[in-house]
């Protein structure tokens, strides 16, 4: 049973991004729930570490951060080093982080070896230890397209790296949704050890928005609420920009009031720009990610992209949405919302495809569609819960 | 550069300002900054600066007492892992320190020698601020913990972000006739310029005719009494204020207190209450008046825009804030509220009578001839020790640089 001084250690890759960091959070939250004595540590890269609240017994170190540019292509995200060199820091500073912190318990998110390999020498000073840890993988529903993935996988060694090192798989994704033990091709010694945990959301959220928190962010309140969310924000300013086109077609009759909520990522000028044009509209534009949830709760419509958490919370809160996928470089939106789009979870358009028009059209018939019930289609959402367990138990 | 603050943000603040001046002058240099800081994930940092940061000791910052997550023998541990490592693989061929020399003299002394055993050619540097604290507790502190001897032994230069003139540290201090030479007076530390037209928000739906008095608590951790004090005046004048306030309380502040806080000033008129702000100096620039805890960073802003101010410092050892408000207030160039002193009265009567503007009142003008200059002599004081002696790599980093435009590559959810 793993007792008082037990450690957990969470590498949470995230470059740009807090996605990953959000669900880790979500699971380590959990853990301290079922065991309040076990202290968690995480690794974080993202610059905006650790941005959210971090739960009790845990801290975070924040190692240099590398960016993806492309599908396999790495950069540094500010120092005028080579990758390489920065990747040589990383690698020194997570071998360090094992031997000092000394884990019995590791959770190593969505790259089996870490970026270029990065791991590799860290699973195996864990691997010689006597008391080795137990080593788990966690695996986001929905990792790309099939094809690109096992290819990548197969190039960089992660196969070898997941059969070899991983004592047990967490798929935080349900296989009705999408089977990814098989379309990953796993290897029959990979997937006797994977388990589907459901999806994870987000524990003990804070609170719905309350009356006296919009009367703040509106002068004159309507009757609806509508909010608009790009996660991290980098590149949600162009369905933002065509939202804003929307609600300026229909004013000044705007049946509901709008939160704009551009995220931390995205670039200050394109924030500026879009508080500009929402001038006069009933939009609130902040950039306040924290709250993302309180909003979210409290909306009658959310409008957003299709990461991984935000998806989770529409699911999770049972809302109405209409949700825009990233077309790239992954593929991993437009899967998750093409299956979930046909179970009728929520309406899916292109960003491509969204006309002025359209997009005002579709924003009010959304609003007069009854509230999404109890439907069977929504997958299990205990996902961190299941996580936890799993976790817990691996370490015995 | 490496940074350790113990409750409030301040030292990371200002390496973050500072990388990015340097940033800006020697454009392929590559700074990494190390730091204990919870919340600098808050901070953007400047293009050609990445951040380490270590785990808590002791209490979590930004949280309530006893969440610390990591044993501290473990943590130190860590702690010491990474500030090594990082030296190793980096390879600096300068370090700045900025903390303070007195706290956990064992952990910097550690990571002190591994510097000077791994990287000979490595320059290092002590950063401290105008003032450290009262002579009275530094100077015996100092001989106790050896701090001068290790300042000494392993530091090429120490770096004074302040004025000879206004506080000679060397002498206050006694430092040794060896370190005393180490010793650089940088001059303050100007704020960046905010322009005019920047004017925050929720100002701008506020009241732009009722003059703006601004109160800030540093980090927050023990900025409860200052601010609490500062809305019981508020609400014994009961609407009749004439001017705006604005309290940013800090991230540190426990959420409790804050939320209490909080509470309170929503429930007054004129007043708009953060936690955290980016916008800070675009509060200040737009000010009348400036409550503080007298705080090194809020003092360089005060001096920046030269911002009548009142400092209202805090009784803790060593006593920097009380030192840094009885300096100034000496040379009247800001009003202070002593700790025994501080009441929703006395505050009241300072705020009135500085807004009220009496030729007797302590200005920032005053400091005038005071230099703020710091960034640029600290930027003279890297080209000489540090820039020169690495051609080669300097050459090797432009050639690698990273693809261009790559800093938006599209969020991984």
């Amino acid at each position: 049973m793993v007792g008082s001084g037990s450690r957990l250690l969470i590498y949470s890759q995230d470059g740009f991004g807090l996605g990953h960091l959000r669900r880790n959070l979500n699971i380590a939250y959990r853990v301290w729930r079922s065991q309040p004595d076990v202290s968690v540590l995480v690794v974080a890269d993202s610059p905006a570490a650790p941005f959210f609240a971090l739960p009790p017994r845990c801290d975070f170190v924040k190692i240099p951060t590398l960016v993806k540019v492309d599908s396999g292509v790495w950069c540094s995200d500010r120092l005028s080093l080579d990758h390489r060199e920065v990747l040589s820091i990383r690698t020194r500073l997570l071998e360090g982080l094992v031997e000092s912190y000394r884990p019995n318990l590791v959770l190593v998110d969505h790259m089996p070896h870490g970026i270029f390999g990065e791991l590799t020498s860290s699973l195996r000073i864990m691997r010689r230890r006597r008391q080795r840890p137990r080593i788990m993988l966690g695996l986001r529903d929905i990792l790309g397209a099939p094809a690109e993935i096992c290819r990548r996988w197969r190039l960089e060694g992660a196969y070898e790296a997941a059969e070899q090192y991983y004592d047990g798989v967490c798929v935080y994704g349900c296989a009705d949704v999408f089977d990814l033990v098989r379309e990953y091709e796993f290897p029959a010694s990979i997937a006797a050890k994977a388990s589907y945990c459901g999806y994870v959301s987000r524990e003990q959220a804070p609170p719905a928005l309350e009356e006296a928190d919009l009367a703040r962010m509106f002068s004159q309140r309507h009757d609806g609420l509508v909010v608009v969310t790009g996660g991290g924000g980098a590149d949600a300013s162009f369905f933002m920009d065509k939202f804003i086109d929307a609600v300026r077609l229909m004013f000044p009759r705007v049946p509901f009031d709008a939160v704009l909520s551009t995220g931390p990522f995205m670039h200050p000028e394109q924030h500026m720009l879009l508080r500009k044009k929402a001038k006069g509209l009933p939009i609130h534009v902040t950039r306040q990610g924290q709250d993302n949830i309180r909003m979210l709760r409290r909306a009658d419509l959310v409008i957003s992209m299709a990461g991984y958490n935000t998806i989770s919370e529409i699911l999770r809160y049972r809302k109405r949405a209409i949700v825009v996928p990233r077309s790239g470089p992954s593929a991993e939106q437009t899967i998750r919302t093409r299956i979930m789009g046909e179970r009728g979870l929520f309406t899916v358009v292109g960003a491509r495809e969204l006309t002025t028009e359209g997009f005002a059209a579709l924003i009010r018939r959304k609003l007069d569609e009854p509230e999404p019930g109890d439907r069977a289609a929504i997958p299990d959402m205990e996902g961190a819960a299941n996580a936890a367990e799993r976790l817990l138990a691996a370490a015995g | 550069m490496c940074c350790y603050d113990q409750r409030g943000l301040g030292r990371t603040a200002r390496t973050l300002d500072i990388a990015s001046a340097l940033t800006a002058r020697f454009s392929d240099c590559a700074i990494l900054i190390l730091t204990n800081l919870s919340i600098v994930g808050r901070f953007r940092a400047p293009q050609g600066v990445d951040v380490v940061r270590m785990p808590s000791i002791g209490p979590a910052t930004g949280s309530e007492a006893g969440r610390t997550s990591i044993d501290r023998e473990r943590a130190l541990q860590i702690r010491r892992m990474l500030a090594e490592r990082t030296v190793e693989t980096f390879k600096p061929d300068l370090v700045v320190i900025d903390r303070d020399p007195a706290h956990l003299p064992a952990e910097m002394q550690t990571v002190l020698k591994s510097v000077r055993d791994k990287l000979p050619k490595a320059r290092v540097v002590w950063a401290l601020p105008d003032m450290v604290g009262s002579p009275r507790v530094v100077g015996p502190r100092w001989s106790a913990e050896g701090v001068c001897q290790t300042l000494d032994r392993y530091c090429d230069e120490v770096w004074i972000y302040g004025v000879r003139g206004v506080f000679d540290q060397a002498r206050e201090y006694e430092f040794p006739a060896g370190l005393a030479e180490k010793v650089h007076y940088t001059g303050y530390l100007r704020s960046p310029s905010v322009p005019p037209h920047r004017v925050p928000n929720d100002l701008l739906r506020a009241h732009p005719d009722r003059p703006l008095v601004l109160v800030t608590a540093g980090g927050g951790a023990s900025g409860y009494p200052l601010i609490s004090n500062y809305l019981d005046f508020l609400e014994r004048v009961n609407g009749d204020a004439t001017f705006q306030s604005v309290v940013i309380s800090g991230p540190m502040m426990p959420a409790r207190w804050n939320a209490a806080l909080a509470e309170r000033a929503r429930r007054l008129p004129h007043v708009i209450f953060h936690r955290f702000s980016k916008q800070v100096l675009q509060y200040m620039r737009h000010s009348q008046l400036a409550i503080s805890r007298g705080g090194y960073n809020t003092l360089c802003a005060n001096l920046t825009y030269r911002k009548p101010a009142i400092l209202v410092p805090d009784e803790e050892p060593p006593h920097e804030h009380l030192v840094r408000a009885d300096v100034f207030g000496r040379l009247r160039w800001c009003g202070l509220v002593r700790p025994g002193e501080l009441s929703p009265t006395s505050l009241g009567d300072s705020v009135l009578s500085s807004l009220a503007g009496g030729s007797d009142q302590p200005r920032p003008e005053r400091a005038e001839r005071v230099s703020l200059d710091g960034l640029d002599h600290i930027g003279e004081r890297v080209r000489k020790l540090a820039v020169r002696r690495r051609p080669a790599r300097n050459g090797a980093i432009q050639n690698v640089h990273p693809v261009e435009g790559g800093r938006h590559p599209g969020l991984e959810v």
